[in-house]
Parts: C-alpha cells; structure tokens; sequence
C-alpha cells in the first residue's frame, strides 16, 4: 500500500473517527468499528492504523487531560484525510454507477 | 478485572511500544471493560491475550526498535532485573515474607557461628608474634618446682611464665566487701606475652617473689567501674583481703587470656620459702606458658621437657615424682590450639549444622520459587516468544533469588548481631575468646558470598525448568501442560530435606539421650534441697590458721543453731564445687615404692558434713565432734581408696599421710562411699576426709540444708557470716542442684542449639511437603473430581495422597537414617554416655518424622477429597 493508496481498515478508522468526534479515543474506535461493522478487530490492529495515519498525515493526535483519570490521545481527521476520504468516496460512486438494480434484484 | 486480566496487561507494559505505553495501556483496560460488558470477563482475557501476542508481534517485526531495545535493556539490565524482581515480589507480598524470614534464619545463623568460628579459633592473639607462645605441661601436676627449673635451664623456651586462674579475693573499703575474680601471674607471664598495659609499668621486680609487694593490675572493666577510667589511679591502692596493695598498671581491653573473667592481676609469689612442701614441689599444678627461643619448635620444647626424666628435678624432688613422669605427661601446645583446645570441635559441629540448615533453606526457597515459576510459565512463554533469550529468563529467576537472599542476609545480619550480643554472656562461660567475637567486615563478606550463592542456587533451581521448554508448549494452558518434571524436582528437594531434617534430630535425639543418661548418674550423695555458699576470709585479718579455724568453727556454730536450717556445714572443698586438693598419700604398711604412690583427693571436712550431704558410712565410725578438738589425728577413707590401697582389707588402724612416710599421719576410724565429683562421668578417685580444725583454709565452702524454700537457707548463711564477720562477702551461692547441672551445661548447649536447627529444618521439610502435596492436589483436582464423579470413594482419594506425602516423607528418613550414621560420628565426641548408634535416638526419629508428615499432608487429602466435580468441570 502506497502513500496514495487507501487501506481498508485505514478507511474505516477514518469514518470511525468522524463519527466519534470529540470521543475519538482508541477504545471507543475500537467498539465503533465492532459495532457498525459487526466483525470483531483488536485494539493494536486499530493502533496500527492510526500510527500510520498519522504518518500519512491523513489523522492527527493530540493528548487530552481528563477529568479523574490520565490523560487519553484523542485522533482527528486532517483536511488531507477529508480530502482523501473524499476522493475515495468519489472512486467507489463512480464503480458503484449502474449496479443498483442488479444488487437489489439478487439480494 | 481478573486476575488473568490483570497478568496480561502487566505483560502488555512491557511489549506495547514505549513512547505509547502511558495512554495505551489504559485504551487496553477500557476495551478489556467493554469487552467484558458484552461477552464476559473470559472472552475479554482472551481478547485482550490476542492484544498481546499482536503487540509483541508487531515489535517483532521492527529491527530498527529491536536494535534500540537491546541497547537499552544491555544498559539497565542489572537495575532493571532487579526492579522487577522488586515489584514482582511485592505483588506476592506473603510468598516474598516467607522466602526471606526462612533466609534470614539460614544466613543469621550462619552469620553468627561463622563469627564465632572466625573470632574463637581463626583470629590471632593479641600478642605479638603470638605464634610462638606456647603453653606448657611438664609433667602430672606441674608445680613452682618445675616452673622455676624450666626458667633456669631450658634452652628451647626463651621465657616462661606461670599463672593460675580463679583467685577469689574480697575488696574491700566501699559499704559493701565484694568479691572479686582474678589471676595470679609472674612477672614474666606480662614480659612473655608482650602486650603493653593501658597504664604503668606492671609488677616491680621481686613482686612475684616471696615477700615482695602486695601489687595489682586491674582489668579495663574494673578501672573503669571502680576509678571511672582515671588516668591518675597509678599510686593510688586497693584493699584486698585485708591487705593493702598498689596499683600498678590497668590491662589493654578486652582481655581473655588467662580468662576474660579476671577483673584483676595478681603477683604469683612462687619460691620454695612460701610454697612449702606440697606445693612448690609437686603440689599445686601451675599453668606455665612459654615463648619459644629462636629456632626453637614445639617439638624440641617438648623432647627437652620428656628430658627431665631422670634428671635433677626427680632427684632432688623430696616427696613424690612417679619414674616415667616427665617422659609421659609433658606436652607442649600452641598457645592458641590450647585456649581454644576442646571448643574447637564443637564450632566445627555447629558450622556444619548451620551449613546443613543453610542448604535445606536453599532448597526450600528455590522450591518456592519454582512454584511461582510454574504460575508464571505464560508470561515467560510469551517473553521466550518475543525473543527474550533463554539466557534472560534464567536470569529474571536469579534477579529474583538474588533480591531475596540481599533482603534475607540484612534481616538474617540484624538477627546474628542481636542473637550474639543476647547470648554474649552464655557463651563467654563456655567458649574462650568470645568477648572479642564481632561481626566483622570479614563476616559481613563471608556473609554476602553465602547469600550471593544461596540467591544463585535459590533461582538456578527455580530456573531449571519452564525456561527449556518450547513458547508453544509453555503458551498451552500451564496447568495442564506442567507434567512431571517439576513435581519430580520438587519432590527430591523435598526428598533432601527431610533427610537433612532426619540427620539433625538424630544428632539432638542423641544428646537428649545423653543428658537423660548423665541426670541418671547417682554423685552417691544427695544434693537434693541442700544450698551452697563460698565463704573466704580476708588472710591480712586472719593470718594464723587457729584464727582462719576459729571463725569457720564459729560459722559452723551459728548453721548449726539456725530455726531455719535442718543442719550445715563448713568444708574445705565440696564435690562440684573447688574440686578437693590431689596430692600422693603414703600408708604404712601397704605402700612401699616412693615413686609409685597412689594419687588421692583430700577432703577437708566437719563431723556433720556426712550427714548434711547424706554420704553413707560404710564402716567404722564418722568424725566426730572431740576429732575436732586436738588429740591424736584420725580419718576417713572411701571405699575406693580401700579398694586400691588396701586391696579390700580393713583400713581401719592404718596410717595415713600426706606426701610421704615422714610426714604427720593419721589414724583411719572409718570407711564412707565415694561420692563422684566432676566431670560427673569420671570414676571417683580415692579420696580421705580429715578435719578441718587440723589443716584449715581461708576459702571454705559453706552447704546447708533449709527447713524452707532455698533462698531462706541463702539467707540464714548470710546471716551466720554477717554475725561472725560482716566484713566477708559470699560467692557462688545457690542451690547445690544447680552446681551439677552446670557441669553438663555443654551439652545441654549443644542439645539446645541442635534441636533448635533440627526444628527449623523439620518444619522447613514438613513446609516442603505440604507444598508439594497442596500443588499435586490442586492439579489433580480434575482428575479427583471425575473419579468422584464416577463413584470413587473419598477415602481411597485420601489415603492416596497420604500415601503420596508419607512416600517423600519415607524416602528422605530412609536417606536421613543412612547419612545420620557417619554424621553420628561427628557428634560421638560430644557424647558421654550414649552410643552414636543409639537405637533408641535412631528409631524414634523416623517415628517423629511420620507424625510431622501427617500434619503436613493432612489438610490437602482432606481438600482432594472436597473437591465439586461439577465445580472443576465447570471450571474446564
């Protein structure tokens, strides 16, 4: 997976992220993916994903103070990340373009 | 969060990436609560395992951190080893309690013995080139004679000196008289050795001969009770015993030679003038000590000594010198071989037990360290699958016994030091140079070597297994996986330790049964109730001896008219007490070689002594109270004196006397049994009693028996003391029992000291197969539960695992028994009375050992035996 390219988990992590917002913490993306996917994964694969994001510069992370508690490493999309998640959205409507009546038929 | 839980995320510390480890780490416990939420506390460990193994994973596959990682773990291994051993162990804080308090006790006890070994018989003496001081026997019953010939003839000895010990004298001038302990020694004796004093100059010259100056050295203690350490107390004097003498030099401390009970030195006057007969020549054994003559050995000191047969000193000596004398008896030691002469073996015994102890606690700490090993083969499995070396994970159990024994030997110092500072006083009585013993740098290295290898040995054991074994077996679930191979390791530690147990109480069971046959050994008198006093009157207030008798007789008096006293008596010397004075005796008629005359005790009695101390008359009559009084002289003799001087005829009529056929004589009137006297397993020598009126003493023994409780009976003596003279103090008072009890206080040392050991290896062993037992029970506890289950009786589970326990139990006595019978040999020595192959100490030691077995696997027969079946299958 190049630089341009756009990992599955990669992808989902990313929406993950946009869903959470301000509850972006590790854990919680773990339990998001679990839950809108309904197929388990771990916590370290999840790790792994976002350390790479990061290096993309798809994701950032910063610390942030909790109340009662350490602080926890909160992750957000870029404007880079939005932009390739943009793009990617753009690439799958268009493969997507004339196959709907052909799903609904078979499903 | 479970326990499982919480061991995978202590493992998940060390394998998450560093930079993350501070926020990751908690992301893992919040997913393990999730997890758990949904699909319960197993599934969560499980996930959160796979978290693990894929962190590990990922460091895996990352050289450019693994490289960062070695360098750093190269860095801080020591310290880190160590931490985490530290934090490792407080995590287990009962485990880690037990492990060193059973450390500090291997290590104390070693610590201290060593200590004594090293301060008694290894530490040099005091004196400058103190390797050439000898001490000297020349002959049975050395006296001045032989001294004074020694110094004026011997060319292998370039000094020597005399000196005899346990002088009583009383000091007087304060409110109270008190009485004190010292030596007497020659000029040359303080010349000889070479020590400075801490003040003066010591005796003048001609203080040790007759008519010098009455001198005295004082002890450091002393000075320092009695002057307060005044530097100006040179000149100033003391009274003692009624006579004034100078102080003239204060002794280095701490002094232990000739006793470390000497509070003070005095001048030994020896000469032919004062001495007399009887005692310049051959009667009073002094001590002699020599310093070789350059060139000299103790072997030519010795030939010149054997020399003397033959010699001026027979000829000239005018009572009594057997023909072979010098030629048997003269004997020449290394100073320090004789202070420390018959102790030597029994530090050698007490450093072996303590060492033996020492290597059951090894064996016992490492068997709990390999139990906790067996709780943690998952983590070492996953610390082998991440790449740690096999190498570091033996070394991660070290780290582990090397903590453990560094916090055993501080605790372990801490109790020598306290044990040795609390026992000082006891062992100064029954060892030479303890006051000197401490615990030293030296002791302290000694100390950390012992430990570093009890840490090392501890962990090596722990490490054998579960460290060799391949990351994939280890990583399946360690119970099940753990066959024999520990149990077998455990089982023979187990094995060696009962046997070392074994050994141990066969050695106390030996000398239990010693003391009980020594308590069984009649004296042939009956101290039973009766007190005893030492009384010494001041020689400067009673020089004459009609004044020393007329003040004993008073004494006597007073006993006698006492409400509280059934009866007392004054005597010369009492069995137990200062033994009675040997010296030859001739008999008219029945000796005849002057060189062959029959050693004898000569007691110096009152007419109700015999009856005081229920000494049986035989035949004849006893002394009685006109004997006392002038007339014509008589005596007693005991029955063994009739047997070797009379040969069974009657002694009565005969005439004895002391030394020789010109001396006075008296008439035998009676025969008496023959009491024993120490050391209590001697047979009696012949023995004769006389009255005290006619050859008195200054030092008597006072024995009464109280209507009351003894210290009535101490009192009413004070009191007839006090009414004759106030002024003379009383010394080794106390009940006469005591007197003999004393006499087998070594072995009563030696028991206490074994049997102590021996009881802290046999619980340490009954701990070892209680373990052992509890852990094949817990893994067992399927296998009962399904026998259960199918219909197997409780009974036949628990006499299995008894069998199980009483099986090591077994093999370790058998083993114990076997090396018991050399390792008896060792303790024969110490025996008096008993074989060291006593069946009896041999046959109750197995039976003891079954009963402390029982104990220990009793409780987990009874848990096998409770186990749920649907409980542990459940648990599956």
């Amino acid at each position: 997976m190049g630089r341009g390219g756009l990992g599955e988990l990669e992808h989902q992590v990313m929406l993950a992220l946009l869903h959470l917002g301000e509850d972006a913490y590790t854990a919680p993306i773990v339990a998001e993916l679990e839950e809108r996917t309904d197929r388990t994964t771990t916590l370290s694969s999840v790790y792994i994903v976002l350390r790479r994001l990061e290096e993309k510069g798809w994701a950032a992370s910063r610390m942030q103070p909790v109340e009662s508690g350490r602080d926890r490493r909160i992750f957000e999309v870029t404007e880079e990340g939005l932009e390739r998640l943009r793009e990617e959205r753009r690439a799958f409507e268009r493969l997507w373009e004339g196959l709907d009546s052909l799903l609904e038929a078979r499903g | 969060m479970t326990r499982s839980g919480r061991r995978w995320l202590e493992i998940a510390e060390r394998v998450v990436p560093a930079e993350d480890r501070s926020w990751l780490l908690d992301e893992l416990e919040r997913m393990w609560t999730y997890r758990a939420d949904r699909h319960g506390a197993a599934a969560a460990d499980a996930a959160l395992r796979r978290e693990v193994l894929k962190f590990a994973g990922l460091r895996l596959r990352d050289p450019a951190r693994r490289r960062l990682e070695e360098v750093r773990r190269g860095m801080g291994e020591l310290g880190r080893e160590v931490r985490t051993a530290v934090r490792s162990l407080r995590r287990a804080p009962g485990f880690a309690v037990v492990a060193i308090l059973t450390l500090a006790i291997g290590i104390g006890a070693n610590a201290l013995v060593y200590g004594l070994v090293d301060g008694v018989l290894f530490e040099e003496l005091p004196y400058p080139n103190s390797e050439r001081l000898v001490r000297v026997w020349a002959g049975e019953l050395a006296g001045a004679a032989e001294y004074d010939y020694i110094r004026e003839n011997s060319t292998t000895l370039a000094e020597a000196g005399a000196y005899a010990t346990g002088i009583g004298v009383n000091l007087e001038g304060g409110e109270e008289p008190v009485r004190l302990t010292g030596a007497a020694v020659t000029r040359s004796f303080l010349d000889l050795l070479g020590t400075p004093l801490a003040l003066g100059g010591g005796f003048t010259p001609g203080a040790d001969r007759p008519g010098g100056p009455d001198e005295v050295i004082l002890s450091h203690e002393l000075w320092a009770s009695r002057f307060g350490e005044d530097p100006e107390v040179l000149g100033r004097s003391l009274q003692l015993d009624g006579r004034t003498h100078a102080v003239v030099g204060v002794l280095p401390p701490p002094h232990d030679f000739p006793s470390a009970q000497d509070d003070l030195l005095l001048p030994l006057r020896l000469g032919p003038e004062v001495s007399g007969l009887g005692t310049y020549w051959g009667g009073i054994a002094y001590s002699i000590v020599g310093r070789l003559a350059p060139g000299a050995t103790v072997e030519r000191v010795t030939e010149e000594l054997r020399a003397y047969t033959g010699g001026p000193l027979i000829e000239n000596n005018p009572i009594w010198t057997p023909e072979n004398n010098y030629r048997e008896t003269s004997r020449v030691v290394p100073l320090q071989e004789a202070l420390v002469g018959d102790v030597e073996g029994r530090l050698w015994l007490l450093l072996a037990v303590v060492g033996i102890v020492l290597l059951v606690v090894a064996a016992n700490v490492g068997n709990l360290l390999l139990a906790r090993g067996m709780a943690r083969r998952r983590d070492m499995a996953v610390r082998a699958a991440i790449g740690a070396s096999r190498w570091r994970l033996v070394r991660t159990q070290i780290a582990e016994g090397l903590v453990l024994a560094a916090a055993g030997t501080v605790l372990g110092l801490g109790l020598a030091l306290l044990a040795l500072e609390a026992l000082r006083p006891t062992l100064m009585e029954m060892l030479p140079r303890v006051a000197g013993v401490s615990i030293d740098p030296g002791i302290l290295a000694v100390t950390a070597a012992v430990a570093v290898v009890v840490g090392l040995g501890a962990g090596a054991i722990a490490s054998v297994r579960g460290v060799g074994q391949s990351p994939a077996l280890l990583m399946r679930d360690a119970d099940n996986s753990a066959r024999g191979g520990r149990q077998r390791l455990s089982r023979l530690l187990v094995t060696a330790q009962v046997a070392a147990a074994v050994v141990l109480l066969v050695s106390a069971g030996l000398l239990m049964r010693d003391l009980a046959a020594l308590g069984a050994i009649d004296p042939q008198f009956d101290p039973e109730g009766l007190v005893t006093a030492r009384i010494t009157l001041a020689e400067g207030r009673y020089q004459s001896p009609e004044a020393q008798w007329q003040v004993l007789d008073r004494v006597r008096a007073r006993l006698g008219s006492d409400p509280a006293l059934e009866e007392g008596t004054v005597a010369g010397a009492i069995p137990f007490g200062s033994g009675p004075e040997l010296s030859v005796a001739w008999v008219d008629g029945f000796t005849s070689n002057p060189n062959a005359l029959p050693v004898v005790a000569r007691w110096r009695v009152t007419p109700e002594y015999f009856s005081t101390l229920g000494i049986e008359l035989v035949q004849g009559r006893l002394l009685e109270e006109a004997d006392m009084e002038g007339g014509a002289p008589v005596a007693l003799v005991d029955e063994t004196a009739v047997e070797e001087i009379w040969e069974g005829a009657s002694p009565i009529g005969s005439t004895i006397r002391q030394f020789g056929p010109d001396s006075p004589g008296a008439t035998v009137v009676g025969v008496v049994r023959a009491v024993r006297t120490a050391p209590i397993t001697a047979d009696p020598r012949p023995g004769w009693y006389l009255p005290l009126s006619q050859s008195t003493t200054s030092a008597a023994w006072i024995v009464a028996r109280p209507r009351g409780a003894a210290g009535d009976g101490l009192e009413a003596i004070r009191a007839a003391v006090d009414a004759v003279d106030s002024g003379t103090p009383l010394s080794e008072s106390g009940a006469y029992g005591t007197r003999i009890s004393d006499r087998v206080a070594e072995t009563r040392f030696l028991l206490v000291v074994l049997s102590g050991f021996a009881g802290v290896t046999l619980l340490l062993g009954g701990l070892g197969v209680y373990g052992v037992t509890a852990y094949s029970v817990r893994r067992r506890a399927r296998e009962f539960g399904v026998r259960m289950a199918l219909g197997a009786g409780a009974r036949g589970i628990r006499t299995e695992v008894l069998r199980d326990g009483l099986g090591m139990a077994l093999g370790g006595s058998i083993l114990g028994l076997i090396l018991a019978i050399p390792a008896t040999r060792a303790i024969g020595a110490f025996l008096l009375q008993v074989d060291p192959l006593d069946p009896v100490a041999f046959a109750l030691v197995p039976f003891a050992m079954a009963v402390a077995t029982l104990f220990a696997v009793y409780l987990p027969a009874r848990r096998a035996t409770r186990v749920d079946p649907v409980e542990v299958l459940r648990g599956e």
